[in-house]
């Protein structure tokens, strides 16, 4: 592999220049990109390497040592694996290997000599020859390098300082210079604009986007409002924001003047059983209320119901401070450090993660988003989540409890647009609260890890309610300390836009190269395009994106029912039967009707409007509501696939989220593990058969129902699974935007309309087991499958294996290989499906 | 909301295994419709009573006592049932009295040996709990009152004798004994060596019989070291004893010096190694007593390390802290440090580092000697583990039996004595929870090795139920010497036979065969995890089974139920389906497909 290389291999004395250093220069051939083996992306420059490296595997890639090449490019650390396939020159290029990180990650460089352990800086000079090399990374990785005695010790020492003066620092104005580095030459920016959003995933970018969330979630009564088409109502609100159809844009302009930074309530989500979930900012105080606004700030706060709960989450929850400083311990006590010599001593272990309160702010985020998750299922309640910004706790308890209530939250596609709707679009601050350019240490917050680990504390209490997996979670808790993403450079959809704009304008290509630190106004024009975090093809390998959804979820569960009417069949007795304009306030879990609560309504000096059905909130209603959290509290709520996932809290069950925290290498060290314990095969094997047998059910249900139309529905568990759907299967349903449910994989046996969804094809992909069924074709003749939306990059692949070549099916493909290293023998049998389900569209 | 499901953590396993081989006789009592009574077990007494259950508040109900359990089953909607073995009943005390005040003040508190408390409310009026009381007393604590334990009672049959499962002559074949450096001796045969070893020993082929007595008269209890397990490649072994008779004056004896000489001989290891369970101050204290350890001077050719583990009674105090903070409230805010502050998994952080350090000396060809006071709970638990790591046979179903038959039952843990079957003292000094660590130390490892135990959590859980129910002899008694004088094998059933006749229950569906590998968990706090399933099952809030356990099983009901639909539909309407089956073809293979059966049967 390394004899190939032409360059004449030398070290140098560093030098200020760049490209006097480089190595290689992977230059302006679109197509030429193999350096020594290394897939380098276009314009990526080889700046060191050594050979003979051996890299440390962490317990979950199986443990044990990989043997290979070490590089240092301008962009990322990477290490290439002694026999890994040579790259193909024509396949899209990814940002990151699997065994690679990117240079913004980093945090520290030590390198460990015979006797003695050392920091390396961009200033320190090493005194000896490193036997190994550490790297601290700031998604709490700690990736370790072993040189081989055969490893020549000038490319020890070279790398090593190599990697020490080119990391990346979070400082003003790295930022940019690494955005070039990674996406800055021409044929990178050209790749780039190329590129096609995702189409299977809901932006909330246009109106008809938030429509189609309207329709899916079945909520009537609501609109989407473009008055803020132009920010001017409220900077940091997003263009469409989803009102009450009663309310006019004329109406509603006067409404934003009352509420902290013109966040208003805006619709959020609708419960199936009819609740609407909304959120809002803290009520501007010292503001006249005139008669008409008075009547269209009820309207906006009520939306379609008769009464309201304001759920306060300003105080009990944490601050974005305290998350900061939980977040500051519970990186210092997991990474642990060999270069620092205190550690935490083991026996300690336990109180010290209590002490950082990490677990705490865990357990609270959830418990609020379940107390919400029962109110909503009360059913005829409007939910307002009021938070004083309405940009932190409001992003994680919302999205929390659609996560909970939710199965489409639970799916890739359905989550990401999760994402984009309550955090992205709605303003979450993600440019301070990341603090990439380390200019706003003091807004530092990461309030949307908060709400990763949240999700995963979900995903682990109820792994088959998921179509989405923990490696999905650690994938996106990782590319959020890459700053190379659209998603996560602005604190709000208008400063995103701006950047857009200024791109459309004046595009001039510039070699990145010439880049170096410059000032990082977010507004120059030389900005490479910066694709959204959800292009997961760019940023890592198929291989593992294959691994970031599970392929059957929610194996007994009937479709999401998303309609809002399932409530009155559902709740005889309905818990909450308010007076008409009655509104609760919801803090530290029990319920008040304070006099004060709204404004408009408190105030002497304004209080002119009083209707006379508006009486004070009778006392009576509150045990109602109490009866609903209770429901929360004492787990009442059954495992049912429309019942929000309810999280046990108790302590042993807020766990540390091992695989994220405590995957350094250095912790599970000590000795090699035979087995790791992420090689769960046999649950996947299982799922994928059971996948399998559910596409064919489907086929089968879908042919045989155009003959006999009953006789799939008939069937003892598909009349339990879909008799609510079948009873009353709506118009609308079969409207193209609604096929976002079928995402879900939840039509078990459809009728022989909605058969044609298909389930499977999306997350078809998934398995490693995928290759085999590359080779087969979709039986097309048998299965006609009329999408009503270009289904991506998945959709056209059918991955029926049944029948076609049942042989081709080595049955050994369960157990892995004995002494075979897990991830190599996985690598090498995704190889072949990695071309095949893992191009993007092009 | 309100469902007659009854409530998971009532389920305990006991129930799945109340056997389907109970032989209709037994189904006499009617009010207990719901539960089997097995062969051999007779009602005693019914009444009713109030059950204060923690979760639920005060339930009125009926309770059964058999001669063998304590059946609650609760009236209304809501059912909540208890069923409980007497044997796992550690205490029964009389709580309130006649002139009590309050509701429910009158009535009896039972404290259990696993893990949780109940407590009953009765009628105040005319000594309504006097004859439950006594009843209760005297069939919890058979031994205290000259009646025979359950397990002689029991007539239960089942399809395998659990007693063949370890036969000490085929398990030291197994291992390649004899070989020229090691002989099986019967030395033992009547128990006159030493009375709570087993009859077959494996010793150093050079030592004869008589520098055996002689060695045994420098050793604690007369507990030789022997071998437990040898190295198949380098002959390395582990060797299991007593400490040596020291004493405050040091004394030295020639024979045990030259016995540990040959052991270190054998395979040429440089310098034998001794771990001593205990900590230095123990092993030092234990010389005021006669004991000790072997000092440097007199066995030159063998280095002593101590491992710290603690005594009984600091595990007895440390379960007991870990008690008060699961049952019946678990702690929220300050769960961690409460944890933290029983010090259990520090405890089970110690013994799995011994045995780590014991399994990687042998591994790479050093022979090792174990022991701590007595040689039979701390020096079990580290063969044990090491062996377990070490060999993959013992980390099958059948040959964990094994393990636990060799190293504990056979060599004498004083399973009698720690658990207390039967016997009334609650407050004897001599109960500690060893096992239940040793148990929850395999667990550990199946949580770090989640592929490489043939057997599961279930096991696990049914193991340690026995362990107190009595039903079987298995872990009556606490040596061999007692077994054979009591007829153990002919008189009562073990607990093998039931776990073998329905071996599919703890069948692990992620084992993968793996031989060579040697298992290191890794003994750090940070990976070590409270077993919650066990220790807070009965808490109805906690999840009883692992996530991706349920889900595996949520999987292959779906597919037992797709395939039978799939059948279904071929023979429905085969003629339209004739398309479907030229797409497919599904072997009409059986949906009962065997659990550990992963291939589909297309």
């Amino acid at each position: 592999m390394l004899t190939g290389s032409k360059t004449t291999f030398k070290v140098r004395q560093m030098v200020p220049d760049v490209k006097d250093r480089m190595l290689s220069h992977s230059g302006h051939h679109t197509r030429g990109r193999d350096m020594f083996g290394l897939c380098c992306l276009p314009g990526e420059c080889v700046l060191q390497r050594a050979v003979l490296v051996r890299k440390k595997l962490s317990a979950k890639e199986g443990g044990g040592w990989l043997a290979g090449t070490l590089f240092c490019t301008h962009f990322r650390v990477a290490f290439v694996p002694q026999d890994s396939p040579k790259p193909d020159d024509n396949a899209d290029p990814v940002l990151l290997g699997d065994h690679d990180v990117s240079l913004s990650s980093i945090e520290k460089v030590v390198a460990v000599g015979p006797s003695r352990t050392k920091l390396v800086t961009p200033n320190s000079s090493l005194k000896f020859t490193p036997e190994e090399l550490v790297l601290y990374c700031r998604d709490l990785r700690v990736i370790c390098f072993l040189f081989d005695r055969l490893t020549p010790e000038t490319q020890a020492v070279e790398i090593t300082y190599t990697i020490a003066k080119t990391y990346q620092p979070l400082k003003p104005g790295t930022v940019l210079s690494f955005q070039n580095a990674a996406l800055g030459s021409i044929e990178m920016k050209q790749f780039l604009s190329n590129r096609r959003r995702d189409p299977n995933m809901n932006w909330f970018e246009s109106s008809i986007d938030w429509e189609q969330e309207l329709e899916r979630a079945g909520a009537t009564g609501w609109r989407v409002s473009s008055v803020n088409d132009r920010f001017e109502m409220s900077t940091s609100l997003s263009r469409f924001n989803v009102v009450p159809q009663k309310v006019l844009d004329t109406e509603l302009k006067k409404t934003f003047a009352h509420f902290n930074e013109g966040r208003i309530p805006r619709w959020c989500w609708r419960h199936p059983r009819g609740s609407d979930l909304l959120r809002m900012a803290s009520f501007q105080n010292n503001i006249y209320h005139e008669k008409d606004d008075i009547r269209n700030l009820e309207l906006v706060l009520f939306g379609v119901q008769q009464v309201c709960v304001v759920v306060d989450l300003g105080e009990e929850m944490p601050s974005p401070g305290d998350i900061q400083l939980a977040h500051t311990r519970l990186r210092a006590l997991c990474l642990g450090d060999i270069s620092a010599s205190v550690s935490v001593p083991d026996d300690k272990w336990l109180s010290t993660l209590e002490g950082t309160h990490w677990l705490d702010y865990i357990r609270s985020c959830l418990r609020k988003a379940a107390e919400v998750a029962c109110l909503l299922r009360g059913g005829h309640l409007t939910v307002v989540l009021q938070e004083p910004e309405d940009r932190d706790m409001n992003c994680v308890v919302s999205s929390l409890v659609q996560v909970m209530c939710d199965p489409h939250c639970r799916t890739v596609a359905g989550f990401q647009g999760l994402v984009q709707k309550e955090w992205i679009m709605a303003g979450h601050r993600f440019l301070s609260r990341i603090n990439y350019h380390r200019d706003s240490d003091k807004e530092e917050a990461p309030v949307f890890l908060l709400f990763l680990d949240c999700v995963w504390q979900l995903w682990t209490q109820f792994p088959s309610r998921f179509q989405l997996s923990g490696d999905y979670l650690l994938a996106l808790h990782d590319s959020l300390h890459m700053p190379l993403f659209s998603s996560f450079l602005a604190n709000c959809q208008r400063e995103r836009s701006r950047r857009s704009q200024h791109l459309s304008q004046s595009y001039t290509p510039v070699n990145g190269l010439r880049e170096l630190p410059r000032g990082s106004s977010p507004q120059d024009p030389c900005d490479p395009p910066l694709p959204p975090v959800w292009d997961w093809a760019l940023q890592y390998s198929s291989q593992r994106r294959a691994r970031f959804t599970q392929p059957v979820t929610q194996p007994s569960c009937p479709p999401p029912l998303l309609n809002g009417n399932l409530n009155t069949n559902l709740d005889p007795h309905r818990h909450v039967d308010g007076m008409a304009g009655s509104v609760f306030f919801l803090s530290r879990g029990s319920f008040s009707s304070p006099s004060n609560l709204l404004p408009w309504r408190s105030g002497a000096g304004s209080g002119s409007y009083r209707k006379s059905h508006r009486r004070a909130p009778s006392a009576e209603m509150l045990p109602g509501l109490e009866r609903l959290l209770r429901a929360c509290s004492l787990s009442e709520v059954r495992p049912e696939p429309h019942e929000p996932l309810l999280p046990l809290l108790l302590g042993p069950c807020v766990k540390v989220w091992r695989d994220c925290y405590l995957r350094g290498a250095l912790h599970a060290q000590a000795f090699t593990h035979p087995m790791p314990s992420s090689m769960l095969h046999p649950v996947e094997q299982l799922a994928w058969e059971v996948q399998q047998m559910r596409d064919k059910l489907a086929q089968a249900s879908s042919t045989s129902s155009s003959s006999s139309c009953s006789s799939s529905s008939s069937s003892p568990s598909s009349s339990r699974t879909s008799s609510a759907p079948h009873g009353k299967q709506e118009p609308r349903r079969s409207d193209s935007n609604l096929n976002q449910n079928a995402n879900n994989g939840t039509f078990l046996f459809p009728s022989s309309r909605s058969a044609c969804y298909q389930p499977a094809a999306p997350r078809s992909n998934a398995h490693p087991a995928a290759p085999l069924k590359a080779t087969s074709r979709p039986p097309a003749a048998s299965f006609t499958c009329p999408q009503p939306r270009p289904a991506g990059r998945d959709g056209s692949k059918h991955t029926f294996l049944f029948g076609h070549q049942p042989d081709n099916r080595p049955a050994q493909r369960y157990i892995p290989p004995p002494h075979a290293k897990p991830p190599r023998s996985r690598s090498g049998s995704n190889g072949g499906s990695s071309g095949i389900h893992g191009n993007p569209p092009q | 909301m309100a469902s007659a499901s009854i409530p998971a953590y009532n389920s305990s396993p006991l129930e799945n295994s109340s056997s389907q081989n109970a032989s209709s006789e037994s189904l006499k009592m009617e009010p207990l419709g719901d539960v089997t009574l097995l062969p051999g077990e007779e009602r005693v007494i019914d009444k009713d009573i109030i059950y204060i259950c923690p979760f639920n508040g005060a339930l009125k109900g009926k309770v059964f006592i058999t001669n063998f359990r304590l059946y609650f089953k609760s009236d209304g909607d809501h059912v909540v049932v208890l069923d409980i073995p007497l044997g796992a009943i550690g205490r029964v005390e009389k709580m309130g009295g006649a002139s009590s005040r309050g509701e429910n003040s009158y009535g009896l508190e039972i404290t259990c040996k696993d893990m949780r408390n109940l407590r009953f409310a009765l009628k105040q009026e005319g000594h309504s709990r006097r004859d439950i009381f006594e009843i209760l007393f005297r069939y919890a604590f058979p031994l205290s009152h000259g009646l025979p334990m359950f397990a002689f009672l029991s007539q239960e049959k089942f399809d395998e004798n659990g007693w063949h499962v370890y036969k000490p002559m085929e398990e030291y074949r197994r291992q390649g004994l004899p070989t020229d450096k090691w002989r099986i001796s019967f030395v033992n045969e009547d128990y006159k060596l030493c009375d709570t070893y087993p009859t077959i020993l494996v010793v150093p082929y050079k030592a004869t019989d008589d520098d055996l007595q002689k060695v045994a008269t420098f050793r604690s209890r007369c507990r030789i070291p022997v071998l437990s397990w040898i190295h198949k490649e380098n002959q390395a072994v582990i060797v299991r004893c007593s400490q040596p008779l020291v004493g405050m004056s040091g004394k030295r004896n020639k024979d045990d010096e030259r016995y540990l000489e040959m052991i270190r001989e054998a395979n040429a290891t440089t310098k034998l190694t001794i771990y001593d369970a205990r900590p230095n101050v123990n092993a030092v204290a234990n010389k005021a007593t006669g004991g000790g350890y072997e000092g440097d001077d007199a066995y030159q050719n063998a280095e002593l390390v101590f491992l710290d583990i603690h005594n009984i009674h600091v595990m007895r105090e440390s379960l007991k802290k870990l008690k008060d903070i699961v049952y019946p409230n678990v702690e929220e805010a300050h769960w961690l440090s409460s944890l933290e502050s029983t010090h259990w998994l520090e405890h089970i952080k110690l013994v799995l580092s011994g045995a780590i350090q014991v399994a990687d000396k042998v591994s790479s060809g050093n022979s090792v000697v174990v022991h701590c006071s007595d040689g039979w709970d701390r020096t079990a638990q580290l063969t044990s583990l090491a062996m377990l790591m070490l060999d993959s046979h013992y980390r099958t179903l059948r040959g964990f039996q094994v393990l636990l038959e060799k190293e504990w039952i056979s060599f004498g843990h004083k399973f009698a004595s720690r658990i207390g079957h039967g016997d009334k003292n609650h407050a004897d000094q001599d109960r500690s929870p060893i096992f239940l660590q040793l148990i929850d130390c395999v667990w550990q490892m199946t949580k770090q090795f989640p592929t490489a135990f043939e057997f599961n959590e279930r096991l696990l859980m049914v193991i340690l139920d026995h362990l107190y129910s009595c039903r079987f002899g298995t872990f009556l008694y606490n040596c061999e010497n007692a077994r054979d004088i009591n007829h153990m094998r002919i008189k009562t059933v073990s607990l093998w036979s039931l776990v073998n006749s329905d071996t599919a229950t703890y069948i692990n569906p992620f084992y993968t065969e793996e031989s060579s590998r040697v298992l290191y968990p890794v003994a750090s706090m940070r990976h070590l995890e409270l077993w919650v399933t066990y220790y807070i099952r009965w808490n109805p809030r906690i999840q009883q089974q692992s996530p991706v356990e349920q889900r595996f099983r949520e999987l292959l009901a779906l597919r037992d139920q797709y395939l039978k639909k799939l059948q279904e539909l071929q023979l429905s309407d085969s003629s339209p389906s004739a398309h479907l089956s030229n797409s497919s073809t599904p072997s009409a293979a059986s949906p009962t497909q065997h659990i550990t059966h992963l291939h589909t049967p297309f």
